[in-house]
């Protein structure tokens, strides 16, 4: 059980953004993604996700091949994922914009709820309690009708993991989820993410800086230029002297 | 297979004419990013001003009741569009309305009742062919007006700097290009040349006040046919146009005929490759 | 109260049917209520595409032609009953309004809106061209009425009584999850994918649901005009709803309805189609340009108090003299 790319090679253009990459992320884990700005990272996420159809490869997820399959396709089959730049409607307020995290899951249909039938009510009412639940879970829940545009972006950050979850999705590729919070802000992201991987969510978070994953991660992967440069834990890629080449070298000194 | 030949003729002269329409709007299109949809008005307005008028001088009179419509409308949009609040939808609705007026007042001042300008109405038979001489005539004018257009953009110092417009009017205007008369001149250049679209159809057909939408959808058709890159694709575009429906009046049952160049346009939009993203630049 | 305030826009319509049922119309005001009630259910149908969906459709008149020479056909050439032609005309126009949705819902808004203009214009032909069919430009006379309604009187009641509960289904939709995960895709179609929001079936079972209720109009016109030409439901009449909706709130519920009322209104007073459509125009362009969210939906209460600021000088003003004293 497990989310598997395979071989995956990207090109704009004449411009080569994944070379052969694979990664595996397995339930209950966090598997860090980290690598210097234009490796390709977010490339590899929008291929896992099926926002990007990669030239080769393949995208298998629990001994599915779906390679093939769009986007919306693949949240069915259990693959969440949040974007570098947080988005949400500034004007929603923070329910509205959990709630929708439902859509997916709900078998709604126009009829049932433009006639409201009870069976519609039903659903409204479990939904409601989900989110809040979820609201809860991440410590928004006096944010509930605030609008969205209001959050300072660490309360953001929450709540775009907040709606991922709602998806119940069996992994979930975080996009570089820590860029721009303080320490303080990190540490409660952080715990947030222990606490998805503890509740058995195949994690993949990709992230620009090595303190952030350290203690984070039970497996690294990084990614220099589209290729996947080294692989393993945090120790060991802090002794690899290719890593430290290409990229630590610079993370230390921060 | 004669008639097949006539019928190619006929959509040599039909094209020439959808050309002329095309090219206002590829003009247009590429200094402003608007998509005029009034181009119909244009030609319309001309031929019936031409029609009733009549010939020799109801060709000045068209040409210039048609470009002063050009010049009214782009105007319009200019002034529309260089507001901070403008958008996209605003500029559509607009330009709906130009339609929507320029036929009320077309029907208000014309009446009803198509109008035509006799003068090209025989044609050419050599053995069994047919050759309209309007054909020969729509053609060299869209030769004529094509090469003009072409030798302008790019022999001239203004046509380099209405390419400079068209490709980044900011950096234009940065560079001390006044981007704001160029487009008006593509508005009222545009203008003649649906003028001449206009006249051409009165002298070979008729034009009545409600041809302005059909010859609109038409022109747009022609334009996007084979991609809006430039005058010369713009003419292609009009000929694969007017083929189709030259084809397919003499070919396929009444019922459907006249509505498959328009079939034709949804199918060439819906396949994505008119893939602008509509901006309302300054 | 919290349970009313989200029906305020029904409540609005229910007050108006009321009047209309009890207050005594003459034969005039009944004709103009039926228009109006027809345009409202027209707009209110591109109020669910364009106000939800982000559609800009210059197909609406078109999709009630369709409904209405469907029943119209039904109920003429083959003699079926008026119920049978309600369930056609609703059926066939969303059938052909999902379908042009399927092709055209990813396209960018210009050129989505000409290729509902390219339909419009292709409808039109079909109906003149297949003079067997539709009785060309002609058109079809002698539509039967619908039994129980008859005269214009109660086809007016009728037509607003539907206004009445498909804005209550509009409030349903707006305030439920689906309309949640419309407003996402208006607002950012990857973000909606990303939740696993099928965008395009989304959007073209929207547009769907859109067209069926421009059937409908469309079946409650012709069996309350009793006859049906091309001209009855044209082009121009989708351009005006599009003003329509624009100028009364695109996405708000009564928006398209005080929309409609204000358009029609303004047509049977003004002489003349060349003043209607300047006058249109102009309502149009100071209304996007001062007020882009429309009538509706725009917060008069700070407009009031923006205007009130400008006019007003403070008190502080008024206490100061003006001239400097000099020493």
């Amino acid at each position: 059980m497990s989310l598997v790319g395979t071989g995956i090679t990207m090109a704009f253009g004449g411009l080569v953004a994944l070379r052969n990459a694979s990664v595996e992320v397995h339930p209950g884990t966090v598997h860090a993604l980290i690598g210097p700005n234009g490796a390709g990272k977010t490339t590899l996420i929008n291929c896992l996700s099926g926002f990007l159809h990669p030239a080769t490869g393949t995208v298998v997820i629990n001994d599915l091949d779906l390679t093939s399959t769009t986007a919306h396709d693949r949240v069915s089959k259990g693959v969440g994922r949040s974007f570098q730049t947080p988005r949400a409607d500034p004007d929603a307020s923070v329910f509205a914009a959990v709630l929708v995290g439902l859509y997916a899951q709900s078998p709604a249909r126009f009829l049932r709820t433009i006639f409201r039938t009870p069976a519609h009510r039903r659903e409204t009412a479990r939904n409601k309690t989900a989110v809040l639940q979820l609201l809860n879970r991440f410590g928004l829940a006096e944010l509930a009708t605030a609008p969205v545009g209001q959050l300072p972006l660490w309360q953001l950050r929450l709540l775009e993991v907040a709606r991922s979850m709602a998806l119940a999705p069996q992994y979930l590729l975080l996009d570089e989820p820590a860029a721009g919070l303080d320490q303080e802000e990190q540490r409660v992201l952080r715990n947030a993410i222990r606490d998805l991987r503890d509740a058995d969510v195949g994690l993949l978070l990709v992230e620009h800086d090595f303190e952030f994953v350290r203690s984070l991660a039970d497996e690294i992967t990084v990614l220099d230029r589209g290729e996947v440069l080294a692989r393993g834990t945090a120790e060991e890629i802090e002794r690899n002297p290719d890593v430290v080449d290409a990229y630590l070298g610079v993370a230390d000194d921060q | 297979m004669t008639q097949f030949i006539n019928f190619l003729f006929l959509a040599l002269g039909l094209g020439a004419v959808y050309a002329l329409l095309a090219i206002p709007l590829s003009v247009v299109f590429s200094t402003t990013g608007v998509i005029d949809v009034a181009v119909g008005v244009y030609a319309t307005v001309a031929g019936l001003t031409a029609a009733s008028v009549g010939l020799p001088l109801g060709l000045v009179a068209g040409a210039g009741a048609g470009m002063a419509c050009a010049g009214v409308v782009g105007g319009l949009y200019l002034l529309i569009g260089s507001r901070p609040k403008a958008d996209v939808i605003l500029l559509i609705l607009v330009g709906l309305l130009v339609l929507l007026i320029g036929t009320s007042v077309g029907q208000a001042v014309f009446g009803v009742d198509p109008r035509s300008l006799g003068g090209l109405r025989s044609a050419f038979t050599p053995g069994q062919l047919i050759i309209p001489h309007f054909v020969l005539a729509a053609a060299a004018v869209t030769a004529v007006m094509l090469l003009a257009v072409l030798a302008l953009l790019h022999k001239t110092r203004i046509g380099e700097e209405m390419r400079a417009v068209a490709s980044n009017p900011q950096a234009a205007g940065l560079c001390g290009i006044n981007v704001r008369r160029y487009q008006f001149a593509a508005f009222v250049a545009g203008g003649l040349l649906a003028s001449a679209a206009g006249i051409l159809l009165g002298v070979s057909r008729s034009v009545a006040y409600n041809s302005s939408l059909v010859l609109t959808l038409l022109g747009f058709g022609a334009l996007i046919v084979l991609g809006i890159r430039g005058p010369a694709r713009a003419v292609a575009g009009g000929l694969a146009i007017a083929l189709i429906e030259v084809l397919s009046v003499g070919y396929l049952p009444a019922g459907i005929a006249t509505a498959m160049p328009l079939v034709f346009i949804l199918v060439v939009l819906a396949s994505g490759r008119f893939d602008i993203h509509a901006s309302s630049r300054p | 109260m919290t349970y009313i305030r989200p029906y305020a826009a029904p409540l609005v319509v229910a007050v108006a049917l009321v009047f209309l049922t009890i207050l005594p119309l003459s034969a005039t005001q009944a004709d103009t209520s039926l228009t109006i009630g027809t345009n409202a259910l027209l707009a209110l149908s591109l109020g669910l595409a364009f106000g939800q969906g982000g559609i800009f459709s210059g197909a609406q008149a078109a999709f009630g032609a369709v409904g209405g020479y469907a029943t119209a056909i039904a109920t003429t050439t083959w003699s079926l009953s008026p119920f049978v032609g309600l369930v056609l005309a609703i059926v066939l126009a969303a059938a052909v309004s999902w379908a042009l949705a399927r092709l055209i819902v990813r396209l960018s808004p210009l050129a989505l809106a000409l290729a509902t203009i390219v339909f419009s214009q292709m409808l039109t032909i079909l109906i003149n061209q297949n003079v067997g069919l539709t009785g060309g430009y002609i058109g079809i006379a002698g539509i039967p009425r619908i039994p129980g309604i008859g005269a214009t009187y109660r086809a007016q009641i009728l037509v607003w009584a539907i206004v009445l509960l498909v804005s209550i289904g509009y409030v349903h939709l707006r305030d439920s999850i689906q309309g949640q995960a419309l407003r996402t895709i208006r607002h950012d179609a990857t973000l909606a994918q990303s939740l696993g929001i099928n965008v395009t079936a989304r959007l073209s079972a929207l547009f769907a649901l859109s067209g069926g209720i421009a059937g409908l109009a469309g079946w409650v016109y012709a069996h309350s005009r009793l006859f049906l030409s091309p001209q009855s439901l044209p082009l121009g009449l989708s351009i005006i709803l599009l003003m329509m909706v624009v100028v009364g709130g695109r996405t708000t519920v009564l928006g398209p309805v005080v929309g409609a009322v204000l358009f029609t209104l303004l047509q049977d007073w003004l002489p003349g189609q060349q003043l209607q459509n300047a006058l249109f125009g102009l309502i149009v362009l100071i209304v996007m340009l001062a007020f882009p969210a429309g009538i509706v939906a725009t917060d008069w209460r700070a407009v009031v108090r923006q205007a009130a600021r400008h006019r007003r000088p403070s008190a502080t003003e008024l206490n100061t003299p003006t001239a400097k004293v000099t020493t």
